[in-house]
């Protein structure tokens, strides 16, 4: 066998050497692959957590901002937080950030049949409608002068009768000015 | 003006990072910057408000630019070098052996779920009532007022009722939140997020420099599929943020431990410090952790060490409460008592308290099935654990867990019932446990030796 052809041999054995490594590591790769697949789908269908990270948590939400994803800041929390965040947004979007509001008793809003579980919590209403000053009417060092604020926060009719002005008295929920215009 | 904000946080965390060592890895150095570099902001931001400083983004901006030349004048050298050694890498040397498709499978994954969770955290507003009524409340007022005593204060220095004690928790979550406010944004619920992605970048690099490549990502894995820890990435509440400072503290003091290298003790306080500057009651963690380092520094000799690692992991603490006092500010439940101050012996009350925490943990709806594999992992090592094998490891995790649920034994119930303190306040705080939970899982010995040769077989070193 002349030299040319030895090298030319010792050269294919080296591609087929080179070649028979990246096929063991390939394997090797889709072997460990596999096992960790196999893992992983049991500790999914077995753990009921794990089922609820992914399905729930990850797929679903993802699900949810592709199919709603232009919707404003304020029918988010409205979709988290009703009927508490559509009432508070109707006062913030229906007032200035230097206005004043009156708030009605605390004790009016705990007990409430209309599932508003967040009005009494003076920490929650006022991050909602901050920078507006806010006030519950039990809370005032003064409750005749409601006039140093400029509006009531309606809320189940209460606050008609505290202003000195004719009202109609046409909403149970509503924002009314402390002052007639 | 926020993504400027951030970046000139990055480079004060990076500078401090060097100061700590300059030997850390990019990956490390990458991952650590923001989560140190903030809360040194927010820590400027209680100073400002003592000093009676107006906060607003431009000041901090100004305070971190003056650090970080401060923290680099000595530098310039080693910066040039580092940056011209940077332009000498040749990619086209990385060896693509080394990688392989469990690893890389692992960290796609890790990417899609964080990539979920952000996008749910950054799409809905804040809406979780501790933080509607607490952190993000108080974050608004500060970027609003430039104070941390601002108007959610009454003239006797109380609290907004309906706050609980959320808004006097020291001010490194709702800083941070003033900071997104500050700088324009309208919510800063991407706070939690830039959080949590760092925080996992800085797990898998800390751990990386205990186990494999797989093994970190395995651990890292592992910590973003306990769901509950998870969920909180899309919730604006404290319980994620500290458990980030906790995990990477107690795993950074177990590298000091087990590699007697004095940067991750260092590393280790300034985590655990942050860890005490996002909750007061992350003080059991530092106590636990303390203990550890007091026993080491002892028995080495390192007295200097232990000095510094105390004095760092209770400063923000004693700042806090110092803040506090200055300012006379109260919680808005002022008069509830939250502790019982004397040690007692309730066999019903412990007996209690265990039915309730094993009700939460052993819930695989909550935890997934991180404390089966770990238990399993504890039951597998029994014999290195019988030859004192990481047992400082073991003794972090479990001395730290038993303090800390011994602290719950010490809670007054009188104002709320145990089992409603064990289902929200315990259950969120467990998450401080998670990424050592996962940790011990891929690094005990057993796992190690493992991991080892499935990377040798599966670069084909075998």
């Amino acid at each position: 066998m002349s030299k040319k052809n030895r090298t030319k041999k010792s050269e294919k054995e080296k591609v087929k050497k080179q070649e028979s490594i990246v096929y063991k590591l390939v394997l090797r790769n889709l072997i460990s692959l596999a096992v960790l697949a196999l893992v992983i789908y049991l500790l999914y269908s077995n753990v009921p957590g794990y089922n609820w990270l992914w399905n729930g948590l990850i797929k679903g939400n993802l699900e949810t901002i592709r199919t709603y994803p232009d919707l404003t800041r304020d029918i988010k929390f409205e979709y988290k937080e009703n009927p508490d965040a559509g009432y508070v947004n109707f006062i913030k979007n229906n007032t200035s950030d230097t206005s004043s509001i009156v708030f009605p008793p605390r004790n009016l809003l705990i007990n409430n049949e209309k599932g508003f579980k967040r009005l009494h919590t003076k920490a929650w209403i006022t991050y909602t409608l901050y920078p507006r000053r806010v006030e519950y009417y039990n809370e005032l060092p003064d409750t005749n002068d409601l006039e140093s604020f400029d509006f009531i926060a309606v809320f189940n009719y209460w606050g008609y009768d505290k202003v000195s002005y004719p009202t109609n008295r046409a909403n149970e929920y509503y924002l009314i000015p402390t002052k007639a215009k | 003006m926020f993504t400027i904000s951030l970046i000139v946080f990055f480079l004060l965390g990076l500078s401090v990072v060097n100061l700590i060592s300059k030997d850390f890895s990019i990956g490390e150095k990458f991952g650590y910057s923001l989560l140190i570099g903030i809360p040194i902001n927010t820590f400027f931001i209680m100073v400002l408000s003592l000093v009676g400083v107006k906060v607003t983004a431009v000041t901090l901006l100004i305070i971190s630019i003056v650090l970080i030349i401060l923290l680099n004048i000595k530098n310039v050298n080693w910066i040039t070098e580092s940056i011209s050694d940077a332009k000498k890498i040749n990619l086209s040397k990385i060896n693509f052996k080394n990688y392989h498709l469990v690893w890389l499978s692992l960290l796609l994954i890790t990417a899609y779920i964080t990539y979920g969770i952000s996008a749910k955290n950054l799409y809905w507003p804040t809406f979780a009532f501790d933080s509607v009524a607490g952190y993000d409340l108080m974050g608004k007022v500060i970027a609003a007022e430039g104070s941390v005593f601002n108007s959610l204060f009454n003239e006797s220095g109380k609290a907004v009722a309906g706050s609980a004690h959320r808004i006097i928790y020291p001010p490194n979550m709702a800083g941070s939140f003033a900071i997104a406010y500050m700088n324009g944004l309208e919510l800063p619920k991407i706070m939690i997020t830039i959080f949590f992605v760092f925080f996992l970048i800085s797990l898998y690099f800390l751990s990386k420099k205990y186990n494999t490549k797989t093994g970190a990502a395995i651990i890292v894995f592992l910590t973003i599929i306990t769901p509950e820890m998870t969920s909180h990435a899309a919730l604006s509440l404290i319980n994620l943020p500290q458990a980030v400072f906790v995990g990477l503290g107690y795993i950074a003091v177990w590298l000091w431990i087990s590699n007697n290298d004095r940067k991750y003790l260092i590393l280790s306080a300034v985590f655990l410090a942050i860890n005490v500057w996002t909750r007061s009651d992350g003080i059991v963690f530092n106590f636990v952790a303390g203990l550890a380092v007091l026993y080491f520094c002892v028995k080495q000799k390192t007295y200097k060490d232990l000095v510094i690692f105390s004095s760092l992991v209770l400063f923000p603490f004693v700042a806090w409460y110092g803040f506090m006092a200055v300012y006379n500010i109260k919680a808005a439940v002022e008069n509830q008592q939250l502790l019982v101050t004397h040690l007692f012996w309730d066999p019903e009350k412990l007996r209690s308290l265990w039915g309730s925490v094993k009700f939460v943990l052993s819930s695989m709806n909550y935890y997934g099935a991180i404390l089966y594999i770990f238990f399993g992992a504890v039951a597998i090592n029994l014999y290195n654990i019988y030859k004192k094998e990481q047992l400082p490891l073991l003794f972090l995790i479990t001395f730290s867990w038993l303090t800390f649920t011994l602290f719950y034994y010490q809670i007054d119930y009188s104002w709320d019932s145990m089992q409603n303190v064990i289902s929200y306040s315990y259950k969120r705080a467990f998450f401080c446990f998670v990424p050592m939970l996962a940790f011990y899982i891929a690094s005990n010995k057993i796992s190690l030796n493992l991991l080892n040769k499935f990377e040798d077989f599966v670069t084909g070193k075998s």
